[in-house]
């Protein structure tokens, strides 16, 4: 009686296709809304992306504090970078993971004075230093007896 | 009947997914806003510590407007030597890039006593802080006290 009474002319056949069909609708949507959010929040709230913008920041901070330094001065990184990999050039600083894209790098600049130069990698080791030689400030991994 | 319910439905349906659309866009954004704020947040360094790191090379290093002894090469921080506080140092002391300068920190430096000044390529007028040291200053082998103001100019003053 009541399947009868669903097929007729207000209740027709199509019409409960279409219910089926925008229920699967609307749960796509909001599939894709939570899906969406998280990969949003997943991107920007990774520790990783954080360390590596304070990582850059302080060896830029480390570097312009060097260039202020009259004479040759060493100081060592306190935190662990063992995650990470720098670049140390004339220009400034990349920190990125392995297997991150070029895109992926950050990057900070600096400008040092006419005549010095800036050079150095880091590749999976624990701590980092800095050492200002002359007019020459290089990143390598420390030394034990090293501060 | 049927066909005026028909349309009806539709358009319903249509009106309703068009408000829901506008609202769900406007709450990722605000969630993407949120957190990149939030982060920038943590990562944030105030420039007045960037200024501050940067300008310990006019006081201290000799490349700079350090006072260094030609024949021991001792430098005398915080020591300013007159000969060498020229527009044409600072540019070879903070070598700013020619394309990307302006949207870098810009220094002027103010001997107040000496009246003498100088400032970055890009240097605009449009300070947004300073910084006061106090120095020595040798003109012509003798010295005496000043105040150096190092005004900043910054990108976000817009």
């Amino acid at each position: 009686m009541i399947l009868r009474k669903k097929n007729n002319i207000f209740f027709p056949k199509w019409k409960k296709a279409t219910s089926t069909l925008m229920i699967i609708f609307e749960l796509v949507i909001v599939s894709l809304v939570i899906f969406g959010t998280v990969r949003i929040a997943h991107a920007y709230g990774n520790s990783l992306i954080t360390q590596k913008v304070n990582i850059a920041e302080d060896v830029r901070m480390m570097v312009n504090t060097l260039v202020g330094v009259p004479g040759d001065a060493i100081v060592k990184y306190p935190h662990d970078v063992s995650n990470f990999r720098l670049i140390l050039n004339q220009d400034g600083v990349s920190v990125f993971n392995e297997g991150d894209s070029q895109f992926e790098y950050t990057k900070r600049t600096f400008y040092l004075p006419t005549g010095y130069s800036a050079a150095g990698s880091m590749d999976g080791e624990e701590y980092f230093c800095l050492d200002k030689q002359d007019r020459t400030i290089i990143l390598r991994a420390c030394l034990e007896n090293e501060p | 009947m049927n066909r005026k319910a028909q349309i009806f439905e539709t358009a319903r349906k249509t009106i309703f997914w068009l408000i829901i659309g506008v609202v769900l866009t406007a709450v990722l954004m605000s969630f993407a806003y949120i957190i990149a704020d939030y982060k920038n947040k943590l990562t944030f360094v105030p420039p007045e510590l960037q200024a501050e790191l940067i300008s310990l090379r006019f006081v201290n290093n000799p490349d700079c407007f350090a006072l260094q002894d030609e024949v021991t090469e001792r430098v005398y921080s915080g020591i300013i030597d007159l000969a060498k506080f020229t527009d044409e140092r600072l540019r070879t002391c903070y070598p700013l890039s020619l394309q990307t300068g302006h949207q870098e920190q810009n220094f002027r430096l103010l001997l107040i006593e000496t009246e003498r000044q100088i400032q970055t390529r890009d240097y605009a007028n449009r300070d947004k802080f300073s910084l006061d040291k106090e120095v020595l200053v040798n003109q012509n082998g003798n010295l005496h006290k000043d105040r150096l103001i190092i005004y900043i100019q910054d990108l976000e003053i817009g």
